[in-house]
Parts: structure tokens; C-alpha cells; sequence
């Protein structure tokens, strides 16, 4: 036992004798938070627009600024360029453009159908379904309001519509704002990135100077070795989390509604499964340039399908299968109940199940893997 | 305690197709300095790993202070020190930091291990290099640190892997010297090297050439069987016959 | 002669690398199989999202309203409560992600008034699907009406005859599927290959410093961009073989479109990678060992190219200040040509400001590196 003790000593000695590195462990996540803490907005925002305004009635100007003093939008207006619209398309001047038809006035002053045309650039399925949206919905209110207005003046034309409108609420984060579960999503991320890949590191380095062979000669035991090698970068990690965590949360006035003390065992959890993993890939490394790149495939992994940026729920069966070994997706989920909806351990049994189970194969295998090599 | 220290009995070892040992047998009695000679690939540092546990062999077996090498390695690595061909040392550790680490790692107590270090400071010359960083050391003063640290829990047996690869010739005098005093004292040495001139140096010592040993004995008996006048010789001989 | 010795250094680095064949292995492979997962995995598509249903009106018009929001292929009804009190517990078991309210008098406003208020409650708890289900379900309840305005959904309103006042049509130029894997994959090509440029030359300066070998070569009468440049070709060529891979995978396998010039693009990939390779080498001559390396460009590279390059967050939503740091970004003009390459046909011409600028940021890099290297030489010797 006393072993593992000069173990972590030792670690921790190289780890503070290495200034460049202990900046990197906990200046960079600070300085990454605060930057990348302000780009995160799903809103889709600025979209440049193109008019094509065919009228010029008093109807299609107020259309227009509509659109003009809709935050989602910024308008170029133009005039006619016939057919080159798609040049602004393809040149990336204009995500989408929309053409007001030469009689649009008096169309709506008799009561007529009239119609639209708005041209997409596609590229961008989402962004472009999303804008597509607001348009209909900027349409829509204004051709309600119009019909309002036109009940009281032709009401056989107007008798037909009727309007659903639905008022929403949203819970638990009223403003939608991102920053609120993104920055402890963030955080996990850094975390992640730093407990893998350091105790992978860590362990191959040893083993490519030799001093590694040097420890299995002495009368400690692989377990001891790995113990020695993971409590100094679990000491690292938590007090990593922890300042982050505190950083983050008093910058950017995150709310927790949850149980702190929860979130804190949890993540110990968590990166008990990331150190673990780090040991793993070790085990499957020859040199230190190998762990790197096994671990970057992992990471990127890891943080793509882990549920902050795109849905698991819309991932095929295969890959969201591969996702159950992810420890980020666990915490994420974790993340997002305990800052925003005050979950407690009742509904996040599953998920401390997981990061246990996780940390409990990966540590066994590692663990196994390294009697291998030594016998 | 056996007489004989270390026992080998039939030892092997392959790596697939590759014979990396190919059942050898030899015994080394208490505080003999026993050397394994031979050209890099022989087989040498395979048979080290085995003897300290390191590597588990294909196939035979034998004992090291008493203690079977299949079945009680954990006990052997207690009783053993290790030395390997990379001087295997923490640069950024001090060499004060480095004892202390390996010491302590072997059950000694701090104050043990400071006993210790003044009691090898004058052998081993490293007290003004005590604070200074491992990276810093020169070579030969590295070698004498390695061998401090595989020594400090007073083992009774060391094993050394081409302890003075790289290191002059002064100081590798010096080195043999220390090899000697702990000998004297009934340390039992096993050695692995490549240099002619230094298997003189051993009590006795065995040849090996494509994973078997061609012949064992002292370095007089050697140069005797095979009619030669220097190690040197003997190893030509021998390689070119095999 | 100038550069002369490039050849040997280059040839040396190619051995280091062909004598490392697990590495070789992941390097070809890794940026593949990560292609194929998340080419498969990333799907932005809204489908069959969870919603609860508390229909307090039962009247048939509600009726229809609850059948085609469940006929809808973006959503599925999964509970039908009584109560809207319940409607609490469901969010929080996570068993619906949105609820949708229909008051007791939702028939007759709508007969007497033209107008009836409907309720929706959003789990904003993942703020970025949220406001995309907020957007569909809202605008999907509102086109419901009957003659209004906006795009009349599949299906048509309910028992209506009347077309709407305001019809739209739109028209989707490049990518007409609208599928989201044509946008995800090319992105997928940006961000694999600046981090692989990245991570492969961040480390090979570092180790010849640790292991000593770095000393041998300053020693000779070898200029440092010679160095330098017999470091990079090498990666250039080997990241670049990976690029051309990865690339044909995208357009053979995920049917990616590419209707612009190849040639074009292999142009473009040279410059990126050259970037991407210049990074790595910058790092590695501010650190001198490998895993403060490794560490750097690990970080550096993987979440700011993910999260400010347009990948996910598009740029034009991002605070200015921050809209500055996407645009040093190699990754962030890569994007942009690669799309344009592949789904709109962008010619040189209709690209040449983001060509520039990634000349422009690898010859910044470059530069800083020779320089850096320079420095450290005059110093202590290469030592570092």
C-alpha cells in the first residue's frame, strides 16, 4: 500500500516540475471556456437575405420590413438581377431570397391567392429549414393581420379563415439560452480530453524510457502500478472540474437548480471512467504518438455523439449502441438534469450505473492487459 | 540458503516462430560474479527478463534464492535488485528523489533510505549531485545512480543488463570496482555485457551465441579449453565454429 | 545550393514513418472509420419527437389537430393526459420533450372568434433542439388553420377548400434532398484533416529534442526551414493521400454530390493541409517535450475547430468579436470551399477570399515557426 503512495508522490513531483504543462492543464480550459462559451448559440441568427421586390406597392414595402426588422434576418435588397440569384447563392452572399410577385398588392387588396417564391441555398439542411420557417411564420402573421383587416371590409372573402395560434411556454431554461447546459458540457469536454489523454501519456512514456520495466521488477503489483498512475490525475481532474465548474458557473451566472454535492460525486464517477480509459489505451500503445492518436479518435468520438451537439435519438440503432460506452453522454445527460431541472439520484440512476459499469470493465481489462504484457 | 543462488534448469523461450532462448541450464553459487557474454540478439537480456520476472518462460524453469521463477516471481522480486541497459531513471526527478522513490518502493522507510544513501555516498560519489536533476548527470554518473537505487534494500541478488554500454573507460574501472566490493560481500552478481575484456572480470561466465550458451566456465578454464589467449579469442572461436 | 539537403531530410522522415506501421495503420484508417460513424450518426433532421397531448376540448376539430401533428413524420404523439398537471411528471421522467394544450373551448373560438389559442410547453432544458421543436411544432400548429397564410403542410388543412391567401414556393438550389449528411460530411473532411495535419508534425520536432537527435542535425551545415520543409513534405503527402481517401469515401459511399472541380479542391486540400501541418510545427518548436506536444495540439485543435470553424454553430450567429477568431481559422475557410466545391460547384473565382486567407494564415504560421526555430537556436542550441 505504502507503494502506491511513493507512486503518486513521484507522479505529482514531474507533474509540478513541468510549469508548461500545468498551464496547459488548467490555464487553456479557462481561456477555451470563455471563448468558446460565447460562440455556442444554436439560434439561427444574421441569415443574409435577399429581396426581390417585383411590386413595390405599399403592401410589398410593408412585407418587406417585415423581414428587414426580423432579428433572424439581415436583408440586402435588391433589384432585379432576373436570372442571376443564384449567382449570390453559389457565391455565399445570400442563404436565401425571396421574391415578391408583380401583383402581390392587389392580390391581397381583392382577396386573390397570391403566391411567394423563396429560393434556398441547401447546403445547409438545417439552417435552411430553420429560416425556410421563420419566413412562413413572418408570412403567416402578415397575411392574418391582412385578413383582419380585410373581415371587416370583404367578408365573404375572409369568412373561410380561421387561425390556430399556439402560445408556448418552455421550461426549465425560459430563455433557450445555450451557454446554460453548453458550458458544463464544455467543461466535461476539456476534462475529458485532459484525464485521457495525461495517464495515457503517463503510462506509455514509462514505458518507452523503461522505467516502466524498472517498476515491474520491484515488488509491486500491476494494479499498484495503475493505481499509481491514475489517483495523481484523478487528484488533477477534480481539482480541474472544480475550478472550472466554479469559473464557469460565476462568469456566465449559470444556475444550478440541482444538488451540487450530487454533480461533484457524479463526476467523480466520471472521471474515474475516463482515467480508466486513458490506462486502456495505454495498454493498446507502443509509442507515445500511438496513444495520441488513439486517443483522438476516441475523444472526437466521444464528444460527437454524446448527445451535446446532435440528438442520440436520431442516430441509427448501431451507433447509438456504440454511444452506451461513452462516459461524456452519461455526464452530459447528468449535466443537463442537475443544472436545469434539479433532477436528483432517483432519476439519474441509470446513468451513475453506467459510469460505474464503465469504470469498472475498463480499470478490469486494463488491468488485465498488463499482466499480459508483463508475463 | 542453497548453495547455489541461482538455478537454471532447461530455459526457454520463444516469441512465436523466433527461439529467443533455447534451453539453457547453468547454476551460480552465493556471491560468485557470474557473467553471460555474447553478441547483441544471443539471448542475453531474454534469460535476464525470465530470471527477474519479467517474462514468463515457454518452457523449463529454475529458482532464484531459493524461489521457483514459474510459480514465485513476487517473491524474488523482493529479494533481487535490477539494473537495466537504459539506466532506467527518472530525469526529472532529482537523484536524491530518485532514491527516495525506489527506495521506498522496496519497504524502505525515508530514514532508511538516508542511512542507505550516506552509507553509499562514498562508493557510489554522487553527494554533490544529491539536489541536481536526474538529466543532468553524466553518463557514468547515472550508471552509478541506477546501480544505487537497484541496491538500496540491500538485495542479495543483482542482476545487471549491459550495465557500461556507453560508458568510459574510467569509469567503468571504477563500476567494476563497486561490482567487486559487493561481491566480496556475498552479493551474487549476474552480469550480461558484449565487452570482451570486462568477462575477465567475472568469476565465471557463459557464452552464448543464437539463443544456446556454446560453453561455460572461468575465464581461465575458457581460454584454456579453447586454446586462446584472451576472452576475445574464445568468442571467436566459438562463434565461428557454432 | 538552396534546399538541397531537403531531399535527404525528407527521405529520412518518410523511412521514420514507413518503419511505423501501427502508426501508418491508425493514421489511414482512423480518419475513415470516423467518417463512416459519424457520417451515419449525425442526422439534424427533426423526427418523431416526443410529444404529450392534453386534449381538453374533444371536440373533432381537436381531434384532427392531435392525428395530424401524430401523422406528421417530425413528431409522435406518445401521451395523451387528462390532466395538464401530469404534464409535469412527463417532462421530468424524460418521456416527452414537448406538450401540446388544447383548451375547452377550442371548437367553438375557433367557430365564433376565427381564432383559438393552443398551449405548448418545450423541455428547454437542450436549448438547441428545443428551439428547433419550438420552430416546427409552432409554425406546424399555425399552418393548420384553414386559409391563412404561410406553406400548406402535407395533407392540406383540415376540411378546408379555401387555399391560403399567401402560398409559398420554395425552391432548394444544391443539396434538393435537403439531406443533412451532405452538409455534415464535407465538414467531417475539414475537421479530421486539420487535425490530423496538426497532430502529426506537432510531435516529430518535440521527439528528435527528447531524444537527442535533434542536436545531430543542427550540428551539420542544415539551414532550419530546411528542416522545417524536409519535416512537412513528407506529412503533406501522407495527410494529403489520407484527404484524397476520405474525400472519394464521402462521395462514393454517402452518394456526397460533387459538382465542381475536383482539381480545384486537390488545390485547395494542399493549401489547407499546409496550414495544418505549419501548426503542428509551430507547436512543436514552443515545447520541448512530446506530450506537452501532444497536449497543445490536441487541445488547440479539436474543440475550437468543431465549435468555431461553422461546423455545428453557424458563424454568422456568433458574437463579432468572436466571428474575428473563426476567421484565423484554417478550418473555418476550408468549410466553406469544400461545400462550396462539392455541393454548389463554387468556382476559384467565387472562392479566391477564402483561398487567400488560407494561404495567407499558413504562411503566417510557417514563417512564425522558422522563426521560432531560429530563436531557439541562437539561444541554447537545440536543446530546448
Amino acid at each position: 500500500m505504502k507503494g502506491i503512495l511513493h507512486l503518486v508522490r513521484k507522479e505529482l513531483r514531474q507533474i509540478f516540475r513541468d510549469p508548461t504543462m500545468l498551464r496547459i492543464i488548467f490555464l487553456m480550459p479557462l481561456m477555451q471556456l470563455f471563448v468558446l462559451g460565447y460562440a455556442v448559440t444554436f439560434d439561427v441568427k444574421n441569415v443574409a437575405l435577399l429581396v426581390i421586390d417585383r411590386d413595390a406597392t405599399s403592401a410589398s414595402r410593408e412585407l418587406v420590413d417585415r423581414f428587414a426588422h426580423n432579428e433572424h434576418f439581415v436583408v440586402k435588397r435588391i433589384g432585379d438581377p432576373g436570372k442571376g440569384i443564384e449567382g449570390y447563392l453559389r457565391r455565399g452572399e445570400a442563404v436565401l431570397a425571396i421574391v415578391i410577385p408583380k401583383h402581390f398588392g392587389r392580390s391581397l387588396e381583392t382577396g386573390r391567392p397570391t403566391e411567394v417564391e423563396i429560393l434556398l441555398d441547401g447546403q445547409n439542411s438545417n439552417t435552411a429549414g430553420i429560416a425556410l420557417g421563420y419566413c412562413n411564420r413572418i408570412l403567416y402573421r402578415f397575411a392574418s393581420d391582412r385578413a383582419a383587416e380585410g373581415l371587416a371590409r370583404s367578408p365573404r372573402v375572409t369568412r373561410a379563415m380561421r387561425f390556430i395560434e399556439p402560445e408556448t411556454r418552455v421550461w426549465y431554461n425560459p430563455e433557450l439560452k445555450s451557454v446554460y447546459f453548453m458550458i458544463p458540457g464544455i467543461i466535461s469536454i476539456l476534462l475529458t480530453i485532459i484525464t485521457m489523454l495525461l495517464t495515457g501519456l503517463a503510462i506509455v512514456k514509462e514505458r518507452e524510457t523503461g522505467t516502466l520495466e524498472q517498476l515491474l521488477v520491484t515488488p509491486l503489483k500491476p494494479w499498484q502500478i495503475i493505481a499509481g498512475k491514475t489517483i495523481p490525475f484523478a487528484m488533477l481532474g477534480i481539482a480541474e472540474m472544480a475550478l472550472a465548474t466554479t469559473v464557469g458557473v460565476l462568469w456566465f451566472n449559470i444556475p444550478i437548480v440541482g444538488n451540487v454535492a450530487l454533480l461533484a460525486l457524479l463526476g467523480f464517477t466520471f472521471i474515474l471512467a475516463t482515467l480508466g480509459l486513458g490506462v486502456l489505451i495505454s495498454t493498446m500503445a507502443g509509442t507515445q504518438q500511438q496513444a495520441l492518436f488513439i486517443t483522438w479518435f476516441f475523444l472526437q468520438m466521444f464528444i460527437l455523439l454524446s448527445g451535446l451537439f446532435y440528438p442520440i435519438e436520431n442516430m441509427p440503432r448501431a451507433v447509438q449502441m456504440i454511444t452506451v460506452i461513452n462516459p461524456l453522454r452519461y455526464f452530459i445527460a447528468i449535466n443537463r438534469e442537475i443544472f436545469l431541472k434539479g433532477g436528483g439520484l432517483g432519476v439519474l440512476w441509470s446513468e451513475l450505473r453506467s459510469l460505474l459499469a464503465i469504470g469498472v470493465c475498463v480499470f478490469g481489462f486494463a488491468t488485465l492487459r498488463f499482466h499480459k504484457r508483463a508475463g | 540458503m542453497n548453495e547455489h543462488s541461482v538455478v537454471v534448469k532447461d530455459l526457454a523461450k520463444h516469441f512465436g516462430d523466433f527461439v529467443a532462448v533455447d534451453h539453457i541450464s547453468f547454476e551460480v553459487r552465493a556471491g560468485e560474479i557470474f557473467g553471460l557474454l555474447g553478441a547483441n540478439g544471443a539471448g542475453k537480456t531474454t534469460t535476464i527478463r525470465m530470471l527477474t520476472g519479467l517474462l514468463r518462460p515457454s518452457s523449463g524453469g529454475g529458482t532464484v534464492g531459493g524461489w521457483d521463477i514459474n510459480t514465485q516471481f513476487e517473491m524474488i522480486k523482493r529479494s533481487i535488485g535490477y539494473m537495466s541497459q537504459k539506466f532506467s531513471l527518472y530525469n526529472d526527478l532529482t537523484v536524491k528523489e530518485n532514491l527516495q522513490f525506489f527506495g521506498g518502493v522496496y519497504g524502505l522507510s525515508r530514514r532508511r533510505v538516508e542511512e542507505r544513501t550516506a552509507e553509499l555516498n562514498e562508493a557510489l560519489g554522487l553527494e554533490e549531485w544529491l539536489d541536481r536533476r536526474t538529466a543532468a548527470l553524466p553518463l557514468g554518473f547515472k550508471q552509478r545512480l541506477a546501480l544505487g537505487a537497484a541496491i538500496l534494500h540491500k538485495p542479495s541478488i543483482i542482476f545487471l543488463d549491459e550495465p557500461t554500454s556507453g560508458v568510459d573507460p574510467i569509469a567503468r574501472r571504477r563500476f567494476w570496482e563497486l561490482i567487486n566490493a559487493l561481491a566480496a560481500d556475498g552479493v551474487t552478481i549476474i552480469v550480461t555485457t558484449h565487452y570482451m575484456e570486462e568477462a575477465e572480470y567475472c568469476n565465471r561466465l557463459c557464452v552464448m551465441h543464437a539463443a544456446k550458451i556454446v560453453s561455460l566456465g572461468s575465464p581461465a578454464e575458457l581460454k584454456e579449453r579453447h586454446g586462446a589467449h584472451s576472452i576475445e579469442d574464445v568468442f571467436i572461436q566459438l562463434v565461428r565454429g557454432a | 545550393m538552396i534546399g538541397s539537403r531537403i531531399p535527404p531530410l525528407a527521405r529520412k522522415e518518410f523511412k521514420h514513418i514507413l518503419r511505423d506501421p501501427r502508426s501508418l495503420w491508425i493514421i489511414f484508417m482512423l480518419p475513415n472509420v470516423m467518417m463512416f460513424l459519424f457520417g451515419y450518426a449525425i442526422d439534424l433532421d427533426l423526427k418523431d419527437v416526443r410529444i404529450g397531448v392534453c386534449d381538453l376540448s374533444r371536440t373533432p376539430q381537436s381531434r384532427d389537430l392531435i392525428e395530424a401533428i401524430d401523422a406528421s413524420s417530425y413528431f409522435s404523439v406518445v401521451a395523451r393526459c387528462e390532466n395538464p398537471e401530469k404534464t409535469g411528471r412527463l417532462f421530468e421522467r424524460r418521456v416527452i420533450r414537448a406538450g401540446v394544450m388544447i383548451p375547452r373551448d377550442f371548437a367553438r373560438a375557433l367557430e365564433r372568434e376565427r381564432r383559438a389559442p393552443v398551449g405548448i410547453v418545450i423541455d428547454g432544458s437542450d436549448a438547441n433542439s428545443a428551439s428547433i421543436v419550438q420552430n416546427y411544432l409552432e409554425t406546424f400548429i399555425a399552418t393548420r388553420s384553414v386559409g391563412g397564410g404561410g406553406e400548406a403542410a402535407a395533407g392540406g388543412a383540415p376540411g378546408s377548400g379555401a387555399a391560403p391567401l399567401i402560398a409559398v414556393r420554395p425552391v432548394v438550389f444544391y443539396n434538393r434532398t435537403l439531406d443533412s449528411t451532405n452538409y455534415i460530411v464535407p465538414g467531417l473532411v475539414a475537421i479530421v484533416m486539420m487535425m490530423l495535419g496538426a497532430l502529426l508534425t506537432s510531435v516529430t520536432i518535440a521527439r528528435e529534442k527528447e531524444t537527442g537527435t535533434m542536436e545531430q542535425i543542427l550540428v551539420s551545415p542544415i539551414r532550419p526551414f530546411e528542416v522545417i520543409a524536409g519535416k512537412v513534405l513528407p506529412y503533406l503527402i501522407l495527410a494529403f493521400s489520407v484527404a484524397m481517401i476520405v474525400v472519394t469515401v464521402g462521395h462514393f459511399w454517402f452518394k456526397v454530390p460533387f459538382v465542381g472541380s475536383v482539381f480545384a479542391l486537390m488545390l485547395y486540400c494542399l493549401l489547407y493541409l499546409f496550414a495544418a501541418l505549419a501548426l503542428g510545427i509551430l507547436i512543436s518548436t514552443l515545447v520541448s517535450t512530446q506530450q506537452v506536444a501532444m497536449m497543445l495540439s490536441l487541445m488547440l485543435t479539436l474543440l475550437p475547430t468543431i465549435m468555431l470553424s461553422g461546423f455545428i454553430f453557424p458563424i454568422a450567429s456568433i458574437p463579432r468579436a468572436l466571428q474575428l477568431v473563426s476567421f484565423i481559422l484554417p478550418a473555418t475557410h476550408f468549410l466553406v470551399i469544400i461545400r462550396g466545391v462539392m455541393l454548389k460547384g463554387s468556382t476559384p473565382a467565387d472562392l479566391w477570399m477564402h483561398g487567400m486567407a488560407l494561404v495567407g494564415i499558413g504562411l503566417a504560421l510557417m514563417i512564425l515557426a522558422v522563426k521560432r526555430f531560429n530563436m531557439k537556436l541562437g539561444t541554447k542550441g537545440a536543446g530546448g
